[in-house]
């Protein structure tokens, strides 16, 4: 009994953090739904013993608009129609297999093309094998991401010493070089496994706009490259 | 006033540069701009080389996992499949131990046992979950029974540790074998009874393997280890390396044009090379000397003195006799005046007939 009801509240700080994420990523996602209380979480994902179900708990949110407008990229010189947007929906999964191998990965990835979703996020509660996480490149242009469960036990965007990350749409980041001058290769980098940048989903080539407190300058703006 | 002084102001700045500077200026950095492009797709060459191999890898590993292919599919209208045996070695080729490794632990996984070729459940499924592991590379418990663990250790020994990718095109790949075994093991009691008595009387694959591999891993005295065979080397009797040009009558082991005998087993020799020397005084005084110095009977004391002796020369110029052992005259060599001193090689030749003949009369 004291087991499945720790499990649960970890579960359930789990839940919480992965929709906390898709919202702050700009997905639809309500804030009920994102500060969810345990006794709701019990209701809605236990089974009559009191276990929590993980695949209960599965969910599937849609862009909203500010999104989709975020990840349009700048239509090239020569191009008549609208660029496409290179953002749609994002499913979530969560895995409590001891181990996760190559199967469970590629059963996720048809999944995913099956429901025609964008984005994937796997959430595994044992690490996955290192051939497993070489699918993840072998099957784009889905995007998969894999989380493990004792990451998402913390939201650490919310902690006082992680900054606010923004990410710029495209028409920002051209405005931001052609204002400094710059070439995109000059500014500050910061790595695609960076935990901001996981939690953020960025992708390589993406700017990221980091706004710390300053004590003389009040607030102050940095940018980095995702490589 | 100063107006008759007008000199045309020179300018600090740069001259302009001419056309031509300008055209050669194109030309090098165009030469410059196209070294660097090969440069940078040979780079980029060898890491899409290096992506395919690797994703070739994955291939391979995601086929092994459904392995072995089952047999009932097969229609008889269609070609002959390959044996697995021969899929499982072509697709194992590009591997690296770690990456068999990873095929292992994906199989286990899966619920297989470890080997490619058995389609048995390894024994972590039944095996207790307190058993302590060991630390290393194979796992006993991902595999049905010991046979198997042997054939994947067997075809992991054979592995190159070198990545796909950075293996030399030219040399031809390692053939990879399996531990000959002439069924496969259906029956998941039978292999596992005759891996105990195989370990048991030592005749097991370990001991295949390590006479394959010309060491014996399962002893680890000192006694087994080490053997104390000798094995000597069989003395070769010296040849003296002639010299490749058949032309040339003096070989490369040749001083001063003079040839050391020194060939096993022939007492004479010492003295022959010893009159050799002496024979070299002799021929010095081309330049008008008229004494010889006797090399060999105030130089060593080897004996020589006992078998020849050098008288001074008369005024006929450069020359010696021999005496052997008993005081016969062996030979007379006289040479003429300044102008008989005739090539080096028929002196020598001359030298080598008299000691052949001074030899046959020491043996008379």
């Amino acid at each position: 009994m004291g087991d499945d009801q720790r499990e649960l509240s970890r579960l359930w700080r789990i839940l919480r953090t992965t929709k906390q994420m898709c919202a702050d990523r700009g997905y639809e996602l309500t804030d009920e739904e994102c500060n969810i209380s345990l006794a709701d979480f019990r209701a809605q994902y236990a089974d009559e013993s009191g276990a929590p179900q993980r695949a209960k708990m599965a969910f599937t949110a849609r862009p909203s608009d500010d999104m989709v407008k975020r990840y349009t990229p700048l239509p090239r010189p020569g191009q008549q129609d609208e660029p496409m947007p290179l953002i749609g929906t994002i499913h979530v999964e969560f895995a409590n297999d001891p181990s996760i191998g190559i199967k469970h990965l590629k059963a996720f990835a048809q999944l995913l093309n099956e429901k025609n979703y964008y984005t994937g996020v796997f959430v595994t509660a044992a690490a996955p094998t290192s051939s497993a996480l070489k699918i993840v490149p072998s099957v784009l242009p889905t995007q998969i991401e894999v989380f493990r469960e004792e990451d998402l036990l913390v939201n650490i965007s919310r902690h006082e010493l992680v900054p606010k990350h923004t990410l710029l749409s495209s028409e920002d980041k051209k405005r931001l070089l052609e204002r400094y001058r710059l070439k995109e290769t000059q500014l500050p980098r910061i790595r695609m496994d960076d935990p901001m940048a996981k939690y953020l989903g960025l992708r390589r080539g993406q700017v990221v706009k980091i706004i710390r407190k300053s004590e003389t300058a009040g607030r102050y703006a940095s940018y980095r490259w995702v490589i | 006033m100063a107006t008759s002084t007008q000199v045309p102001i020179k300018s600090i700045l740069k001259s302009a540069t001419t056309s031509l500077d300008n055209q050669q200026n194109d030309k090098t950095r165009a030469q410059k701009d196209r070294e660097n492009l090969t440069i940078a797709l040979k780079h980029a060459h060898l890491i899409q080389h290096q992506k395919n191999l690797q994703a070739l890898i994955l291939s391979a590993i995601e086929t092994l996992l459904d392995f072995p292919p089952l047999n009932s599919t097969t229609t008889p209208t269609s070609p002959p499949p390959t044996p697995p045996q021969t899929q499982l070695l072509n697709l194992l080729s590009p591997f690296q131990p770690s990456d068999l490794d990873d095929l292992v632990t994906e199989r286990r996984i899966d619920g297989k046992c470890g080997y490619a070729l058995c389609p048995n459940p390894p024994r972590s499924s039944t095996a207790p979950s307190w058993k302590l592991k060991p630390n290393t590379a194979i796992n006993p418990s991902d595999y049905c029974s010991k046979p198997c663990q042997f054939r994947t250790q067997h075809i992991r020994d054979q592995l190159s540790p070198i990545p796909a990718w950075e293996r030399d095109p030219s040399q031809p790949p390692i053939r990879i074998r399996l531990l000959d075994e002439p069924e496969e093991p259906t029956n998941p009691t039978k292999p596992v009874a005759t891996a105990t008595e195989a370990h048991h009387d030592g005749s097991g694959p370990h001991k295949i393997l390590a006479a394959e591999r010309a060491d014996n891993p399962t002893s680890t005295r000192p006694a087994r280890v080490l053997s104390p065979f000798i094995v000597e080397k069989a003395p070769k009797p010296f040849v003296p390396k002639v010299s490749s040009l058949g032309s040339a009558k003096v070989s490369s082991t040749a001083i001063e044009g003079y040839e050391p005998r020194r060939r096993l087993g022939e007492e004479r020799s010492s003295v022959g090379s010893g009159r050799g020397g002496v024979g070299r005084g002799k021929r010095k005084p081309k330049d008008g000397f008229g004494k010889v110095e006797g090399a060999g009977r105030d130089g060593d004391a080897d004996g020589l003195d006992d078998l020849k002796r050098f008288d001074d020369v008369d005024d006929r110029g450069v020359g010696a006799i021999m005496y052997g052992m008993d005081g016969e005259v062996v030979k007379e060599v006289w040479h003429g005046e300044a102008g008989s001193s005739g090539d080096a090689d028929e002196e020598q030749e001359e030298e080598k007939g008299e000691g052949q003949k001074e030899k046959k009369v020491n043996d008379g």
